[in-house]
């Protein structure tokens, strides 16, 4: 447990992750292509998260939701390139951040898990070796001390059997096991900030469900604030307060999670919300949304990604990203706000 | 007669034996599918629910013909699926009756094979077709999976998800089949995606009159597509009904399980 008390929740308090008008794009990996300007894959692209808060970032997949996931751990690839904006955790600005102060972040502030549970494993050690490892890498411990913690970690991951399991190879658990065991190890950090990137896609029903209330559990528990990375908007109902809506790599809508999903303002958000299955919904109910993500190694993007989809498109959508609906003079996470033209 | 009847169908497999013993006729035995018997009529859809391990994936490989039980029967129409062995089922005369739709659409697809050979080649080997009448039919199947003409030409890398799974399910229906099994087809989608294939596979099923088996570990798709809905757990089915029945009074607590697992968009949890 951090030696700190917890801070107050209001008065407003920093923003634990502050992201703002951040653009990453990819440099060519061609040589035919070398020369031509990097074009943003993440365009302008503003939030925050709050202690303690849990924020749901949602989206088709290839919207960039993961790739902000990786440039807040620092685990960009290496041709990625930030092109502009800011970010910062706990007040530190991480652009500028050292390889040695990214360590400290990522063994103290941030932890991440991860959609392939069993990948991220090291599948030739024992997980209870792992958590061991992650343990004695943050704090001077001897073996045994660190072995009765990383039995405690499982313990409160809820494994069954858990002084059994130190001995277990990733194999030799089920996915879901494997899940907790990342969060496991994602805990050893005793991070303010957990982000954690379709943590439960891939696993069964009734498993997806006990992870994500476990995880809802340990983040209030240890007023954690968690990025839940999700395409699946019944989910980020269920467990985030705030949420996030990203398109083809924009931002589009944000605010408090019943809000965003009960009145929402963007028309992506509208179509997404009218495809999820939901009960007393039949099929014909339900609308597919038109087209996919459009290409955006293309030059002539429109200034809106979301204009050649959209229901409600004007002229203006192709040649100005719209402003934001209502405005606020200073970020607030209670403001339920869009950024669509249809809205002025 | 329902259209497939299969009768206490068994399939197990041996377990790993310890080092230095010998697998022999007392080895243990996972049984993976243990005495499940399901009733589809003609133009219905039939869910598969149940978690991983529990035998639906086998269950529907079996009826596809890719894998031989150990016993039980699987009736089309009364023939007898089982009477040719799953190496020789390729070649079987009911083999464009059953089709198959793969849960990794751009994985089950050939990656040297455009669209347009990947949907053509049943057709050519269960149907004989060739030239203007096999272009004929691939189009027509591109049709009715709605799958843009100008796609045709791609390889399985340049399709999205949504359009492999088209490109999969264009192959399966092209050759008309009665019966079409599909294996988690939906799951690896983004819901703007899955959306538009379930309305696609629900037409096909009043429109042609495919009678679906469709396999999933989501029961608030299957109830979207489903009328009739098996439940499995380790091997069985413990409940089976009607989709309403079962899914607004599951009377097998694993079901009630799979049902509070849903989540709501809406209203209070």
């Amino acid at each position: 447990m951090s030696a700190n008390p917890h801070p107050p929740i209001s008065p407003p308090a920093s923003p634990l992750l502050e992201v703002r008008d951040l653009s990453i794009g990819f440099a060519a990996a061609q040589a035919a292509q070398a020369g031509r300007p990097v074009l943003p894959t993440i365009e302008r692209l503003s939030l925050h998260v709050q202690p303690g808060q849990t924020l749901g970032l949602v989206g088709e997949s290839g919207s960039g939701k993961s790739l902000l996931a990786l440039a807040v751990m620092g685990l960009l690839p290496p041709t990625a390139r930030i092109l502009g904006g800011s970010l910062q955790v706990a007040g530190q600005n991480l652009l500028n951040a050292t390889p040695g102060q990214w360590q400290q972040l990522r063994r103290h502030t941030l932890a991440m898990v991860f959609q392939n549970p069993r990948q991220a494993l090291n599948p030739v050690r024992p997980i209870g070796l792992q958590l061991q490892d992650a343990l004695q890498s943050r704090a001077p411990l001897s073996r045994a001390q660190a072995q009765a913690q990383a039995l405690a970690l499982l313990e409160q991951v809820e494994i069954d059997q858990a002084p059994a399991r130190l001995k277990a190879y990733p194999h030799e658990l089920s996915g879901g096991m494997c899940q907790r065991v990342l969060l496991a190890l994602a805990l050893s950090r005793e991070p303010r900030l957990l982000l954690a990137d379709e943590p439960t896609t891939g696993l069964d029903i009734t498993t997806q469900a006990a992870i994500l209330k476990l995880l809802t559990r340990l983040a209030n528990e240890r007023h954690m604030a968690t990025l839940l990375i999700t395409h699946n908007l019944t989910m980020a109902r269920q467990h985030c307060s705030h949420l996030a809506v990203m398109h083809a790599g924009q931002l589009v809508e944000a605010g408090p999670a019943d809000q965003v999903l009960q009145q929402p303002l963007h028309p992506y958000t509208r179509g997404l919300r009218a495809a999820t299955p939901q009960r007393g919904l039949a099929l014909a109910d339900l609308q597919a949304m038109p087209g996919g993500l459009p290409d955006l190694g293309r030059a002539d993007l429109p200034a809106c990604r979301f204009a050649e989809r959209c229901p409600q498109v004007q002229t203006r959508c192709d040649t100005q990203f719209p402003e934001w609906r209502p405005q606020a003079s200073a970020p607030s996470e209670a403001l339920h706000r869009a950024a669509c033209w249809s809205l002025i | 007669m329902a259209l497939l009847e299969v009768q206490s169908l068994v399939k197990t497999y041996p377990l790993p034996v310890a080092p230095g013993q010998r697998a022999g006729r007392d080895t243990a035995v996972l049984r993976a599918v243990d005495g499940v018997s399901l009733r589809l009529e003609a133009g219905q859809a039939l869910g598969l629910v149940g978690e991983s391990g529990s035998g639906k994936s086998t269950t529907a490989a079996l009826v596809a013909r890719l894998a031989d039980p150990d016993s039980g029967q699987i009736r089309l129409d009364g023939e007898d699926l089982v009477r040719v062995p799953a190496r020789r089922a390729a070649r079987a005369p009911w083999r464009a009756q059953v089709q198959l739709v793969f849960q990794d659409a751009a994985g089950s697809l050939n990656p040297r094979h455009t669209a347009q050979e990947a949907i053509a080649q049943p057709l050519q080997h269960l149907a004989g077709l060739s030239g203007q009448a096999l272009q004929r039919r691939v189009l027509e199947a591109a049709a009715l999976a709605q799958l843009p003409e100008a796609l045709l030409q791609r390889l399985p890398h340049q399709l999205s998800g949504g359009q492999a799974a088209r490109v999969g399910l264009a192959r399966a229906i092209g050759l008309r089949p009665r019966l079409l099994i599909l294996d988690e087809p939906t799951s690896a989608l983004d819901v703007s995606v899955q959306m538009g294939l379930l309305q696609r596979l629900d037409s096909l099923r009043r429109e042609l009159g495919v009678s679906l088996l469709f396999v999933s570990h989501d029961l608030e798709v299957v109830r979207l597509l489903c009328q009739q809905v098996a439940v499995m757990r380790r091997g069985r089915i413990v409940e089976n009904g009607t989709t309403e029945q079962v899914m607004e009074s599951p009377r097998h607590p694993y079901t009630a399980q799979l049902m509070a697992a849903l989540g709501e968009l809406d209203g209070a949890d």
